[in-house]
């Protein structure tokens, strides 16, 4: 019993130290509120607390920062909204408000352009992740295809096994070139919609990604005209329309490096207009390489479709051999539209329409070797040729031939009867 | 006329004693007022000097630790006193003016004390 009543008074005198303490301390604040303040120190500490936030959004480096700065504005405003007065007269010619609003605007344009750059550094984060799966995927594609390529070549398989693995080979490169189509697409949509302005802030924040090779796009990027090269020097006897198909990727690719190039070694490399030098004669180089494969294909071809035509090292040179051709075939055709000249019409013919225009003209035309207007000129040529190519038709000397020598033999008759009948009255 | 300043001047002295409150064009030595305080002015031991003008134009002058407020009155190169007003014998703790047109307030923050002060005397709240 005696324990209970000790616990009461107990519990009593501390709930009454608490509610003491409390008054107190209500009382204290309250005598604070009451007691006037300095007019100087109000001031002081506003422009103190401005000073500070001024520097502060100067120096911030996050947007969540910013939102913290922009809290902390608006819980100046509020502290001293009911000294406007006293700190526009300390202020003159400036004004309480104006300060505040000037820190707001400024806060909330470098809370933007924070939140923008945070959103892009994400993006490239996702961008450079999906560069390093096409660098590994074009890393297997390329072992795949020289592991191929040297099979096919030593390959003692049959005609028919050989021909698959050829065909497989083929299309390996072609799941490559698709490969660095999409890369390339990747990149020019990622890096054209950063902003020139927002460059700086990226390129600070990723200097040290420009030493770390592993998660670094322009390695990659810069990898892909040297090992396109060195596919082409190995690689003896692909198709033009193989080659055309390399030729869309070198015109993408040189598209790309032309829009965002400058900008990847500003944020990327260490020397940037030595890379980007180093880019562009790399470009140059795959160029003259893939052009020198392409013309030297697609004359093999004419000449094993036994069409003896001028050979050819550019796109001019292409067009004027071709034009050539047709306009010596048309002049031969006149002279004498013989069998031997309707054949080489024909030859040239299927030639234009089954493989030119049919599998090489569309990817001519994307890559500018060949216009419109000259393929319209070969085109009407051939059909000039083929009017006068067609060999004439011998019927009607047959014909006329045969009339002639059916009247013959009619006469004959005709003669001999009405000679065998005035023998007969002569006698009777 | 309405010559009150919005908010009072807190200047440390030079070396000399030299008080300058550039933004309202004001310049005087506090050596006098110190020796008025602490009969001493071989060097400069008053710390920051608060001062204001009031509407009709009277400078009211104090510091930490000073026992009066000194109202001085312009003339020409010169600040002249007109009263010396007494407000704590233990000294000022922490002084402070703010305008209050058609009087100063003066903060004793030491000892939670305000005072009304006119070129005429002092009142307080």
């Amino acid at each position: 019993m005696r324990y209970l009543a000790n616990q009461y008074i107990r519990n009593k005198w501390i709930a009454g130290v608490m509610m003491l303490t409390f008054a107190l301390t209500v009382a204290g604040a309250v005598q604070a509120q009451e007691q006037p303040q300095s007019d100087y120190e109000i001031q002081e500490n506003f422009r103190n607390q401005i000073e500070t936030l001024q520097q502060q959004v100067e120096t911030v480096s996050t947007s969540q920062e910013a939102d913290s700065i922009r809290q902390r504005i608006a819980s100046l405003e509020t502290h001293y909204a009911d000294h406007e007065s006293l700190i526009n007269r300390a202020l003159y010619p400036e004004t309480y408000r104006e300060k505040i609003t000037q820190l707001k605007k400024r806060i909330s344009t470098t809370h933007k352009r924070l939140a923008r750059i945070e959103q892009q550094d994400e993006t490239l984060k996702q961008l450079t992740i999906r560069l390093n799966n096409y660098s590994k995927r074009l890393i297997r594609l390329d072992n795949r295809t020289d592991s191929l390529k040297i099979a096919v070549s030593e390959s003692k398989k049959t005609g028919d096994e050989l021909q698959q693995e050829l065909e497989y080979y083929r299309q390996q490169l072609e799941q490559r070139d698709q490969l660095i189509l999409s890369f390339i697409d990747s990149v020019v949509i990622t890096y054209q919609n950063l902003g020139i302005d927002s460059m700086p802030d990226i390129e600070n924040r990723l200097s040290k990604s420009r030493l770390s090779s592993g998660e670094n796009p322009l390695q990659m990027i810069r990898s892909i005209p040297a090992e396109s090269i060195q596919l082409l020097d190995s690689e003896e006897s692909l198709a033009p329309e193989e080659y055309l198909r390399m030729k869309t990727v070198h015109q993408e690719y040189a598209a790309m490096w032309n829009k965002v190039g400058h900008k990847l070694t500003e944020v990327y490399s260490v020397n940037p207009s030595q890379v980007e030098s180093e880019v562009q004669q790399s470009i140059n180089r795959w160029e003259k390489a893939l052009n020198d494969k392409l013309w030297a294909a697609m004359l093999a071809s004419f000449r094993r479709a036994d069409i003896d035509i001028r050979s050819f090292e550019n796109a001019d040179a292409f067009y004027e051999a071709l034009e050539t051709y047709v306009e010596q075939g048309l002049a031969a055709s006149r002279k004498d539209s013989g069998r031997k000249s309707y054949e080489q019409y024909a030859r040239f013919a299927d030639f234009w329409n089954d493989r030119v225009k049919g599998e090489w003209i569309d990817k001519m035309i994307r890559t500018d070797l060949i216009t419109n207007a000259r393929l319209v000129t070969i085109d009407r040529k051939t059909s000039d040729w083929a009017s006068v190519a067609k060999p004439e038709s011998n019927l009607f000397a047959y014909l006329l031939g045969m009339s002639v020598l059916a009247i013959a033999v009619l006469g004959f008759l005709l003669f001999r009867e009405k000679s065998g009948s005035g023998s007969k009255k002569k006698t009777s | 006329m309405n010559y009150s300043q919005p908010v009072e001047t807190v200047v440390t002295p030079g070396e000399d004693g030299t008080i300058e409150d550039v933004r309202h064009g004001l310049r005087f030595n506090i050596l006098p007022l110190q020796f008025q305080e602490t009969q001493d002015t071989s060097t400069v031991t008053t710390d920051e000097v608060r001062l204001i003008r009031g509407g009709s134009g009277y400078y009211y002058i104090t510091a930490n630790g000073y026992s009066n407020v000194y109202v001085m009155a312009p003339e020409k190169h010169k600040l002249k006193l007109v009263r010396k007003i007494t407000i704590s014998e233990q000294g000022l703790q922490n002084p402070a003016f703010n305008q209050r047109d058609p009087y100063v307030m003066l903060l004793n923050r030491g000892t939670n004390t305000t005072y009304r002060i006119t070129e005429n005397g002092i009142q307080q709240e």
